[in-house]
């Protein structure tokens, strides 16, 4: 890779793409510093602080509906917009990894202030976050831990926990899941559930008996099971090879086993982690990644600049089976090839319509309405070796301007990082 | 492992004869038989006349020969319908058991006793109120319900259940169904396999794709003329770039969705994507996807193999309410579509299964729901099934606190392969006929 095609790499994969002008700027910066750039943006390692919800449009009250999609579409326009890119895409990362999700949870303002959790705690220590989270609102409704005591446990929490969150099936046993319940009963949320109440701990719903959990004795409250979580030694090649597949599209061993090291080594830090992913993809490591519509979207917005309506954002974005906030499950989104299923590809080729005719005039639109591709896959921020043959003949094959854009957005080249 | 289907074994579909003629329901249990004795249709058939029911199910004599799709292509005219209910759909509160047991395991959460729903000739179970609709299906004996299936060792998580439920326990192989699939010659219609609400893994085969078609109402270009899309999809020279591969799996899904579009314009089902917030997880409807699975069997487009997906059941916590819901959703789909199946003259072609990867915890938890179990429901829909009830289930042995299972998912995987002709030895390793459930 030229430095340039790998800064706009950079952008594609751990962030949400950039402008022509900015992605000019960023390669004269170089991709090193660019990694320093997008991993420590405003040069303190202070966490995202700025976000576009605005808390008044987002009462604590389950029937909200109009809540929930000022949810949605200011995460949406977030993501478009953010200054910090890295740090989001890692919180929409996380997203979709530590699933919590709006059917479920039902007040906007707790899934919210989840995405705020990541936004503010996403790069630090594993550990906290795993405590943050266990321990956030939004997740002690989506996986019941919040009525989970000591008479009646429920596992819900503790099973992801190890299964999606942690370690992954076949490193835990039944018995380590109901441990794990017992354990972790007695957190709750103030008056009685009700949202915004906060969380509370219930001696009198805590099992505080000891438990033999991963292999660790003693374990009897949220600190034991989180010691023996991190002590496990399945932990860190499970999120290494998340954070590897999410970034660089590899499920490669090796790269994994490096990874986790990387992680060890710095004391679980998932900025290390992040860098050190990173740094792979930049020397050789990244293998191509299907872009899944809201990464896809987020980038697409920033490099045309599209103001689309936001209800036709929402109902695209629907059918391309892909709503912020609105996993189908708790395993959150099915990657890769999954999103060429074809009312995705259909609702994702109309997005991208919706885009290109929302595009302001600008350097994006006069490249779609010239003849040169080259070009156009330049601003459109693609690698130097531009449209393949058969999408240059496509695009060619396409009315200049504003419909060429559309088709240009559902290349395989814009779609696959 | 692939499954030819050859002409020979398109030829040998033994199981399926044509014109029922009277509704006899011979259903037995299907691991314990005794279960079958205890009060089943076994022994006190249901009546077969539909008196007052809503259906025509199961047909009496030849198919109306109006409406039937004159591109069917493969598997003798046979259709197949799976209804996956993901997130584990609690069995006991879906058929409450009359067992005192079942009361005391949910103290909160029994189905009180006047609200269970009889069925003609079922002494130990009744249904769920919100799937009272489904008793007049029951009531011509084109209903089976299967309760306690499963995996004899039982896995509680969602995905690894899943799996083993989509690869007939062969965890990294293609789908069940796609291995068959794989066989089918020529290239079928583009709707031939489409999977509804999400994608099917289960319809994977090693070159089988389905059409995965997650928003009917929306499946349509908008403001793109489809020769457009036509360019991004030509194959040539794909294989040439780094990331050819997926390259080239994007050209082929646009090659395959220019064609389903196309199909598709004439399917009406399916309300049109809103510009809102969907309030159930996964979003889809199953009576939504069930309209449009019977709109795509019904129309000329070649569909034989439907996945409907909803997801919802995974009640750990506030279930009486939701679970109602859903049961109602399931209930009043299975209703409509069975409806829209008659009315086309194919009752006797189309078979349903509905199941779900688990079912719930035998005992609640403390959030008036129930935690992953293991036994679950599964049932059966069509004019060549027996209806009745199959298998047993025993309270006074619990596995794990866990509904024990006993009826493996092979052997209803067995029958719907039978159902399509192919040869379920050789596409599942071996046989399971512990489940008699079609004619």
């Amino acid at each position: 890779m030229n430095e340039r095609d790998a800064v706009a790499w950079l952008h594609r994969r751990a962030g949400f793409g950039l402008p022509p002008d900015e992605l000019r700027a960023a390669a004269a910066r170089g991709p090193q510093a660019e990694l320093d750039r997008l991993l420590d943006p405003d040069g303190a390692g202070a966490p995202a602080t700025h976000d576009l919800w605005d808390d008044e449009q987002l009462p604590l009250d389950p029937r909200d509906r109009e809540a929930r999609l000022h949810a949605v579409l200011r995460w949406l326009e977030l993501i478009s917009t953010t200054e910090q890119p890295l740090v989001d895409r890692v919180a929409w990362l996380w997203h979709g990894h530590f699933v919590s999700s709006l059917d479920k949870v039902r007040v906007a303002r707790l899934l919210v202030n989840q995405v705020r959790l990541f936004r503010a705690v996403g790069l630090g220590g594993f550990r906290d976050l795993l405590h943050d989270i266990t321990l956030d609102p939004a997740m002690l409704i989506y996986l019941d831990l919040r009525d989970s005591n000591r008479i009646v446990p429920n596992e819900n929490y503790s099973r992801e926990l190890l299964e999606l969150f942690t370690l992954g099936e076949g490193n835990y046993t039944e018995a380590d899941v109901q441990a794990g319940a017992a354990a972790l009963t007695g957190w709750t949320l103030r008056r009685g559930g009700a949202p915004g109440g906060g969380v509370r701990f219930v001696e009198a719903a805590h099992d505080g008996s000891q438990q033999t959990y991963l292999g660790a004795t003693g374990v009897h409250d949220l600190d034991t099971v989180l010691d023996a979580v991190m002590g496990h030694d399945a932990m860190p090649g499970f999120i290494a090879a998340t954070f590897a597949s999410e970034l660089l599209g590899s499920t490669d061993d090796d790269l994994v086993t490096a990874l986790a090291g990387e992680f060890v080594a710095a004391g679980f830090d998932v900025r290390a982690l992040v860098r050190a992913t990173l740094q792979a993809g930049l020397d050789g490591a990244a293998a191509p990644l299907v872009l899944g519509p809201v990464p896809w979207f987020g980038i697409a917005g920033r490099v045309t600049g599209a103001a689309v309506a936001p209800r036709t954002v929402l109902r695209l974005l629907r059918g391309t089976g892909q709503l912020p906030l609105l996993p189908p499950n708790v395993a959150g989104w099915p990657g890769g090839t999954a999103w060429f299923a074809a009312s995705s590809l259909v609702a994702r080729s109309n997005l991208a319509a919706a885009l290109a005719g929302a595009t302001p005039a600008g350097e994006v639109l006069a490249a779609a309405a010239g003849d040169d591709l080259a070009v156009l896959a330049d601003v459109l921020g693609l690698p130097a070796e531009g449209f393949g043959t058969d999408s240059s003949a496509a695009l060619a094959a396409t009315p200049a301007g504003r419909d060429r854009l559309a088709v240009a957005l559902i290349t395989p080249e814009f779609m696959i990082a | 492992m692939t499954t030819p289907i050859d002409d020979a074994t398109l030829s040998r579909r033994t199981l399926l004869r044509l014109g029922g003629g009277a509704v006899v329901v011979v259903g037995l249990g299907a691991c314990d038989r005794s279960a079958s004795v205890g009060g089943t249709p076994a022994d006190s058939s249901p009546p077969g006349d539909g008196t007052g029911a809503a259906t025509t199910l199961p047909s009496a004599g030849p198919a109306p020969a109006t409406t039937v799709p004159a591109t069917v292509p493969a598997f003798g005219g046979k259709r197949l319908v799976l209804v996956q209910l993901n997130g584990g759909n609690d069995l006991l509160n879906s058929l409450p058991p009359t067992d005192g047991r079942y009361r005391d395991l949910r103290p909160t959460l029994a189905i009180p006793e006047a609200e269970v729903v009889g069925l003609t000739g079922l002494a130990d179970a009744g249904l769920h109120p919100s799937l009272a609709p489904l008793g007049a299906l029951w009531d011509v004996g084109g209903l089976a319900l299967v309760r306690g299936i499963g995996f004899e060792v039982p896995n509680r998580s969602h995905f690894v259940s899943m799996d083993r439920w989509w690869t007939a326990d062969e965890l990294s192989a293609a789908g069940w169904v796609g291995r068959v699939l794989d066989g089918v010659p020529g290239r079928p219609s583009p709707l031939f396999a489409t999977a509804l609400g999400a994608g099917a893994p289960v319809l994977v085969g090693r070159t089988a794709q389905p059409t995965v078609i997650t928003s009917p109402g929306s499946f349509r270009w908008v403001d793109l003329q489809p020769e457009w899309i036509a360019g991004l999809a030509v194959t040539e020279g794909a294989g040439t770039s780094p990331d050819g591969d997926l390259r080239a799996a994007a050209r082929e899904a646009f090659q395959r969705t220019l064609r389903a579009v196309a199909d598709f314009a004439d399917i009406t089902g399916g309300s049109e994507t809103a510009d809102d917030l969907p309030e159930r997880e996964g979003g889809a409807t199953i009576a939504d996807g069930l309209a449009v699975a019977a709109q795509l069997l019904t129309s000329d487009v070649g569909a034989q193999v439907v996945v409907v997906s909803a997801g919802g059941f995974d009640t750990h916590a506030n279930q009486l309410p939701v679970h109602a819901g859903l049961l109602a959703d399931l209930a009043a789909g299975l209703v409509t579509f069975q409806a829209a199946i008659d009315a086309a003259g194919l009752t006797d072609e189309v078979l349903l299964v509905a199941t779900s990867e688990f079912g719930r915890r035998a005992g609640e938890n403390g959030s008036g729901g129930c935690d992953h179990g293991a036994g679950g429901l599964a049932l059966a829909l069509g004019g060549q099934v027996r209806g009745g009830i199959y298998g047993d289930i025993d309270l006074g042995d619990l596995l794990d606190g866990d509904v024990r299972p006993t009826v493996a998912p092979q052997a209803l995987f067995t029958r719907c392969l039978d159902w399509l002709g192919a040869d379920a030895a050789q596409v599942l390793g071996a046989r399971d006929d512990a489940l008699d459930l079609l004619r």
